[in-house]
């Protein structure tokens, strides 16, 4: 039992950086298969915390302290779960994608790569941008998970945003500032994570780099995944990359954005193009990742009852203002 | 490696039932080792649910439904990890229980484990009141669970939650009419979960019968769960169950009580009395408890999104109400002004006759 191995990766990075492609391009690995984005685990892991902070609350008397558990034991005993639910059915998600390529809109060559007839596939990958702001939480669950933080100049992510919701139908930002603020948010907590757990857990890759060289840089990606080099990671590229669906007259300048937030952002993406990622780990950088996730924990602990008195507040107000 | 059995046992009702003193009792079964109170887990079965349903949505790619991952087996695959977990850890709470019975005088190293190595104890029994609320959750983690209702007069509940202070130092209710109502809900919980899961899962105990028959309780008990009898898990009854904390010269009779409240508890216990557990399984229990159970999930998964949307929705209130008070100060100084000039007027009119212009 538990014989599986447990190394998930994550791509991360803002929306519209290029996470499913290069998701894709990994599941073309023999070794690793793409998950569909799952966006709950980060969820999950404060829930654990959660559960962790009852079950120990009353040292003795309580069953995980009493039983000498610690915490990183049973939040890798979960994701070793989660890992172990995934990689039992993956041949489920073979078949379910298969059934269902043309709405999904996917190349039956990239279905076959991802297949466990292409090889044993014991790692998976997931390509979901939100886990950029659940990093830590996902190192808890899987702590020998690998993160692939994925950047793409600003002016380019802020008009793929805009234009989605023209192509696709679904809001991803409701202006251009917000694409803006979005693309800051996400990258600056990648940029975090960078600097808390060090090259040899996150790796950042210029969206810019795996289109202009892409050979070398997959190369130095599946080099720091610990996984051999092979040429039909690159397929995806050459199939969908050119693809763009952002019109070269889309022009993505609207008066109402605040130039302090174009200028901030511009500011950081150029500075990304410029600078490597810090060469090594940051012990502070890592204290505050967290105190990042227990403050999360608390306020989800205390949330239940701060709703209730605050529906309370609420409805006194309401009859305050009905009174004579 | 032997796949290891999964068959928890819970022991659920209301607090000061008797819920700890079985949980000791079923301990000492050579094939069933005590937990302390896991709390922590029905919490973790609404957290899944939250997480299976609501995060990952229904759409085709989504991870679970694209994998085909059925409910069943996905909350099943964690309570697996939850029963390891502590199958794995049950030397080192045996270790804890050890070293707080012997206080500061052992010494660490001279513990030895009571668990055969030849056959060891592959079950545990956990004693939380609090599952009571939490059963159809813990069947979705723990599809072989059983359930033991054990139920208590509630006047004698009532009395031992009340004074409970006194062996605790912490209330367990703040009045006589919340320590009925507390026991009204626990019981109530547990008789819809006898109605929908049916006597091979959950086993109703009355707690009057463990103290006053209890090799014939515990033989009953140890059938229903499938293991031989054993005398040893009569003796923490023999060495326990007369260390009552509450004084004799304790009388109930708080006259801020709701009569109904306490008719309702007592009403209820005279009907446990005199009927038993029903011996068929009721769909309809069952769906409800089903129903409660995704309602609560569904709750938890919007509480964040609610809770900041009253915050706003608070801002705006607020922002109105601000809007308003200056809007009622800007029109009490106009009819200030208003009435200042009528006084003004009228003062003219007096001194220097009617035909003065304002």
């Amino acid at each position: 039992m538990h014989k599986e191995l447990n190394k998930p990766i994550f791509v991360v990075g803002s929306p519209r950086s290029g996470t499913s492609i290069l998701t894709w391009c990994l599941g073309h690995h023999p070794d690793i298969f793409p998950v569909p984005e799952s966006n709950w685990m980060g969820d999950y892991a404060v829930n654990v915390a959660l559960a962790y902070r009852t079950g120990a609350a009353r040292d003795y008397y309580s069953i995980l302290s009493a039983m000498n558990i610690p915490d990183d034991e049973l939040f890798a005993a979960f994701g070793r779960s989660i890992n172990d639910l995934i990689l039992s059915h993956r041949t489920d998600l073979e078949r379910k994608r298969d059934a269902n390529r043309i709405e999904l809109k996917l190349d039956p060559r990239w279905i076959k790569a991802a297949s466990t007839a292409a090889g044993p596939k014991t790692r998976w990958v997931d390509g979901t941008p939100e886990y950029s702001f659940h990093m830590h939480g996902l190192r808890k669950l899987f702590p020998e998970a690998l993160f692939i933080h994925l950047v793409r100049d600003v002016r380019k992510i802020v008009r793929s945003m805009i234009n989605f919701q023209r192509v696709t139908g679904i809001q991803l930002v409701a202006s251009e500032e917000e694409a803006y603020r979005y693309w800051m948010r996400t990258v600056s907590a990648c940029l975090m994570a960078e600097r808390a757990y060090g090259p040899s857990v996150v790796r950042r890759i210029r969206y810019a780099d795996l289109i202009n060289a892409p050979e070398s840089t997959m190369r130095s990606l599946l080099d720091f995944l610990s996984e051999a080099y092979i040429a039909t990671c690159l397929e995806p590229l050459s199939q969908r990359i050119n693809s763009s669906n952002v019109s070269d007259d889309f022009n993505a300048d609207d008066p109402a954005t605040d130039p302090a937030v174009v200028e901030e952002a511009t500011r950081l993406s150029r500075d990304l193009e410029q600078t490597g990622q810090p060469g090594d780990a940051s012990r502070a950088a890592a204290d505050e990742m967290e105190a990042a996730f227990v403050r999360r924990v608390q306020y989800m602990a205390t949330l239940d009852s701060q709703y209730q008195r605050a529906l309370q507040l609420s409805r006194d107000s309401a009859n305050q203002a009905r009174a004579p | 490696m032997q796949e290891q059995i999964n068959k928890p046992i819970f022991v659920v009702g209301s607090p000061r039932s008797g819920t700890s003193i079985l949980t000791w009792c079923l301990g000492q079964h050579p094939n069933i080792f005590p937990v302390n109170e896991s709390t922590g887990i029905g919490e973790l079965a609404l957290a899944l649910a939250v997480c299976y349903q609501t995060k990952m949505g229904l759409r085709p790619d989504s991870l679970w439904a694209a994998m085909n991952v059925q409910q069943e087996e996905f909350f099943a695959g964690f309570g697996q990890t939850i029963n390891e977990l502590i199958l794995r850890h049950k030397v080192d709470l045996e270790r804890r229980q050890w070293e707080e019975a012997g206080g500061l005088n052992v010494a660490p190293s001279s513990f030895v484990t009571e668990q055969s190595t030849s056959a060891p104890k592959a079950r545990w029994v956990d004693g939380t009141p609090l599952y009571s609320f939490h059963i159809c959750g813990l069947r979705k983690l723990f599809p072989y669970a059983q359930f033991i209702h054990i139920v208590r007069d509630v006047t004698s509940v009532v009395r031992s939650m009340l004074n409970f202070h006194r062996l605790a130092g912490v209330s367990l209710v703040a009045n006589e009419q919340q320590a009925y109502n507390y026991w009204f809900r626990t019981v109530s919980a547990c008789l819809l979960a006898e109605q929908a899961y049916g006597p091979a899962v959950v086993f109703r105990l009355q707690y009057s019968q463990l103290v006053n028959q209890s090799e014939v309780s515990l033989q009953a008990l140890l059938n229903f769960l499938g293991e031989p009898y054993a005398a040893k898990c009569l003796t923490p009854l023999r060495e326990r169950m007369n260390s009552s904390n509450v004084p004799a010269d304790f009388k109930l009779g708080d006259p801020d009580s709701d009569p109904a409240v306490i008719e309702r508890a007592r009403r209820l216990y005279a009907q446990i009395e005199t009927s038993p557990q029903p011996s068929e399984i009721s769909r309809i229990a069952a769906h409800k408890l089903e129903i409660e159970f995704y309602e609560r999930a569904r709750y938890f998964a919007t509480l964040d999104s609610e809770f900041l949307n009253l915050g706003r929705e608070f801002v705006k209130t607020h922002a109105r109400a601000e809007r308003l008070a200056n809007e009622i100060q800007r029109k009490r100084a106009t009819i200030r002004t208003l009435q200042a000039r009528r006084w003004r007027h009228k003062l003219r009119q007096l001194v220097f006759g009617q035909d003065v212009v304002p």
